[in-house]
């Protein structure tokens, strides 16, 4: 593989927090005392991301996932580690460092409010030096790609949520960044925004093969989009490759959707394997990999079958049974 | 009323959280009382009475308005509601079973409730520094008055400051330019500066129709026995006066202003 | 740096715009600083109506002190009150972290970016003061002691910023700074009249130990004559000394702010 732009060496991240009691006595005792606690929110994190990627950083709340980018930003100064992004260590800073990427996270805002996305624009334009004819070029790109053009000049308090996540998403590319890190890119978004927003990434991904690094705790952001993907809880990565992989390693069965012409009785189910639902004509059987060509034979032979399917567990069941394994082994 | 309580303390325990908020602006108080005393030190350098006030008059007079500011003009309903309103965070009060200027009135009083405990602190410091010459009237009938002033007092502020906050119903993009305007009025016109008996008869009577002197000034001159008799009963029925005013209008004004809030359905 | 100036005028630029969405700011402007300047003038003539003389400031001197005084206000208004004073809120929303990203430095982008180029309206009324009081005084003032008050005052301006700039920062620190506007006050208040009006032992401290005292007051001295000349780079010293600090102390802050927080 050539050589990964991004390079993370056992990066650690702790901090303190303080403990306040509630309660009026509590309030008054802070103003005297703090007693201080540590926070592991990076535990030891090793990875390398190479130049085009479209990763996915997966986990549940307080993961570390926001930390790590935020480290990979340049706005942590971590605890101790290796951090290297397009050769640059990110925490020092540099403006040559930083006019090549770029960072939104999902609820903090960069669009002046009560001004059109288009003023905004013109600003990071200047912030970033980017050239007059690129600046137009990149512009009618990404306005074409969001489908855009007829509320660039409507103030921003007056869009949509929608709206305002695509002209976020312009400001943040108007300077043609090598690597785009994503916080949450789709919290908040209906349904149609989400795939709309999942659809831009990837095509931004091809068109530009920007480095794309997004954090995400949705299953489909993952589904959808990444081929890699890294699992990370209690600041620790679990799992980091391709997400087929993961379910081969970590899915040990198959579901099987059988729909029924008649009822039968729930318990003949237990011959096939583990019955997970139930509800006629509907009914979802969980076998293990190795016997699902036997089952599905016997489903067709024994029951009266009108149409059978078969699918792999659902990621969320298989990436919570990759939580759960590491906390029993830990 | 226990949930009117649970705020009260709810308040206190906010307080305590902004301490340094709070120091700041025990300290802003503290030093617009220093401010204005060596002003007036200045003067009675080469003067032994200004306007009928002799130097240890003026300090006393100063050195009650510092008093009466922390517990008159201290309201956190003044910085807040309009923010509330603009920012449509005031939809959040609506829907609760909680009359929203009540919950502001009581938080307010807390907070009054915990400026006088720390102002009894400093306050006693700057009176041994100072020694200010204070003579409590003993009469009865004057300090019922006082107490009555200052209570009207602190209602026409709190009033006051609502009707202010009100406009952010209709201009939400500027509320501080409304609380900026009322707030230099008061200052020049609540007799926070300077005693007010000290201006020509006609500004004297023109300040009467206004609300601000019976905010600082009348309590003050209350309590130094300045004002008796008819006098005093025509000082505290203007007071009262200006109270319904107040009262009315403010509930005119928030009538309307939630009218038109509700309309845009926040 | 050509760059930074390209950033600062389309930071003007768009402030400008912003600040004309909403209408009845400018509106407001006005009337407040009409007002102030009308009760201003009236408390000067209550104080002075005793003496002519105090603390060896006449009526018309302290007048055109408080002329200047607005001047400067106003235009520290124009510049960076609002940019300051919406640190904390950087801070507590996280919108801090998006300028931290950004390949500019981040104390110059947030001190320039909240303008109120409209806000000189208030310097005119300031200089409006300025002029009666001169006219009233009748003085002859030299062009040295007028670069001398130009100078002084530039000075001053960034005495008060490198100030308020530093106490902003401290919201880094500390949770919600909502005391920040009170702060403000605080520094600016005794500002509005000679500091010398506040007896010898209070201007000391106000002028060498805080140097609050080279803002205004001295400015206006030198123009008088009543300060001795070397004072000028006193004035200088303190705003160097003023911004360095302020530098200083915010990316000390910021080294913090990366570290502790998550």
């Amino acid at each position: 593989m050539e050589e990964p732009i991004i390079k993370v060496g056992d990066l650690k991240k702790y901090y303190k927090v303080h403990q306040k009691e509630p309660g009026l006595i509590g309030s008054v005792k802070s103003l005297f005392s703090r007693k201080y606690y540590d926070v592991k929110a990076v535990d030891g994190v090793s990875f390398e991301i190479g130049e085009g990627e479209l990763v996915g950083f997966i986990g549940p709340n307080g993961a570390g996932k926001t930390t790590t980018l935020k480290v990979l930003s340049g706005l942590l100064y971590p605890t101790s580690g290796k951090v290297q992004v397009l050769d640059f260590t990110p925490w020092e800073r540099k403006t040559a460092f930083q006019k090549q990427f770029s960072l939104v996270m999902g609820q903090k805002n960069q669009l002046w409010w009560d001004l059109p996305a288009m003023e905004s624009f013109i600003l990071n334009k200047e912030i970033y030096e980017v050239p007059d004819d690129q600046y137009k070029k990149t512009l009618d790109e990404l306005v074409e790609l969001l489908e855009v053009e007829d509320i660039l000049k409507i103030q921003v308090r007056k869009l949509s949520l929608g709206q305002r996540m695509k002209m976020e998403l312009i400001a943040a590319l108007i300077h043609s960044p090598k690597i785009l890190f994503l916080d949450e890119p789709t919290i908040g978004l209906d349904v149609v925004m989400q795939k709309k927003m999942r659809d831009f990434i990837r095509e931004y991904n091809k068109r530009f093969n920007a480095t794309i690094i997004l954090t995400s705790h949705y299953m489909d952001d993952v589904k959808e989009l990444c081929e890699r993907v890294i699992i990370i809880d209690h600041g620790k990565i679990l799992f980091d490759g391709k997400l087929e992989a993961i379910i081969k390693k970590f899915a040990d069965h198959k579901l099987l959707t059988v729909i029924l012409e008649r009822e039968v009785d729930a318990e003949k189910f237990r011959e096939i394997g583990k019955l997970e639902s139930y509800e006629f004509p509907r009914a979802v059987i969980s076998v293990k990999r190795s016997k699902v060509s036997e089952a599905a034979a016997k489903l067709l032979k024994d029951f009266p079958v009108d149409d059978l399917n078969i699918e792999e567990a659902q990621i969320e069941d298989i990436i919570r049974e990759v939580f759960t394994a590491e906390n029993v082994k830990s | 009323m226990l949930k009117y309580f649970t705020i009260f303390s709810l308040s206190l325990q906010n307080e305590f959280t902004y301490r340094l908020n709070f120091i700041l602006w025990r300290s802003r108080n503290i030093l617009r009382f220093l401010m204005t005393f060596f002003l007036w030190q200045g003067v009675f350098y080469s003067n032994r009475s200004v306007f009928g006030y002799s130097q240890q008059d003026m300090l006393t007079y100063v050195f009650l308005v510092l008093v009466i500011n922390t517990f008159v003009l201290s309201a956190p309903s003044a910085e807040n509601i309009g923010g509330e309103i603009a920012r449509g965070d005031l939809s959040n009060y609506l829907v609760k079973p909680v009359n929203y200027l009540k919950y502001w009135f009581t938080r307010d009083l807390s907070s009054k409730v915990l400026n006088l405990a720390f102002a009894v602190f400093e306050i006693s410091v700057l009176a041994l520094m100072l020694r200010p010459d204070i003579k409590l009237p003993e009469d009865l009938v004057n300090l019922l008055a006082f107490f009555l002033a200052s209570v009207l007092a602190m209602v026409i502020y709190f009033l006051i400051s609502i009707t202010a906050a009100s406009f952010a119903f209709w201009r939400p993009e500027d509320i501080w330019g409304a609380r900026f305007f009322i707030a230099i009025l008061i200052e020049t016109f609540a007799g926070g500066i300077f005693p007010l008996d000290i201006l020509p008869g006609f500004l004297k009577i023109v300040l009467q129709l206004t609300p601000f002197p019976y905010l600082i000034y009348f309590p003050i001159a209350i309590i130094l026995g300045k004002i008796t008799g008819i006098t005093l009963i025509r000082i505290l029925f203007q007071s009262l006066v200006w109270t319904l005013l107040m009262f009315f209008l403010a509930k005119l004004l928030w009538k309307k202003g939630l009218k038109s809030y509700s309309a845009e359905g926040k | 740096m050509k760059h930074y100036f390209k950033v600062f005028l389309a930071l003007l630029n768009i402030s400008a715009k912003n600040y004309l969405e909403k209408r009845w700011n400018v509106f407001g402007i006005i009337t407040n600083s009409t007002i102030s300047l009308i009760i201003m003038v009236i408390f000067v003539n209550v104080y002075f109506s005793f003496s002519k003389e105090i603390f060896g400031w006449t009526k018309y001197q302290v007048f055109l002190l408080t002329g200047i005084y607005r001047c400067v206000s106003s235009l520290f208004y124009v510049l960076f009150f609002r940019s300051i004073n919406w640190i904390p809120n950087y801070v507590q929303r996280g919108t801090l972290d998006i300028f931290l990203t950004k390949p500019i430095n981040s104390q110059f982008y947030i001190t320039f970016r909240l303008t109120r180029i409209f806000e000189l309206f208030s310097v005119l009324t300031g200089l409006v003061l300025v002029y009666y009081s001169l006219q009233k005084m009748d003085i002859m003032v030299s062009i040295i002691n007028w670069s001398f008050l130009i100078l002084g005052l530039l000075a001053g301006l960034l005495i008060l910023y490198g100030i308020y700039f530093s106490l902003s920062t401290l919201s880094i620190w500390i949770g919600r700074f909502s005391g920040i506007t009170d702060v403000f006050y605080i520094l600016r208040e005794p500002l509005a009249i000679p500091l010398d009006l506040f007896g010898k032992t209070t201007s000391f401290v106000l002028t060498f130990i805080i140097p609050l005292g080279f803002i205004i007051t001295v400015p206006v001295r030198l123009f008088f004559g009543m300060s001795p000349w070397y004072f000028l780079f006193f004035g200088v010293f303190f705003a160097s000394l003023a911004v360095w600090f302020s530098s200083w102390f915010w990316n000390f802050s910021l080294k913090h702010y990366t570290s502790a927080s998550s």
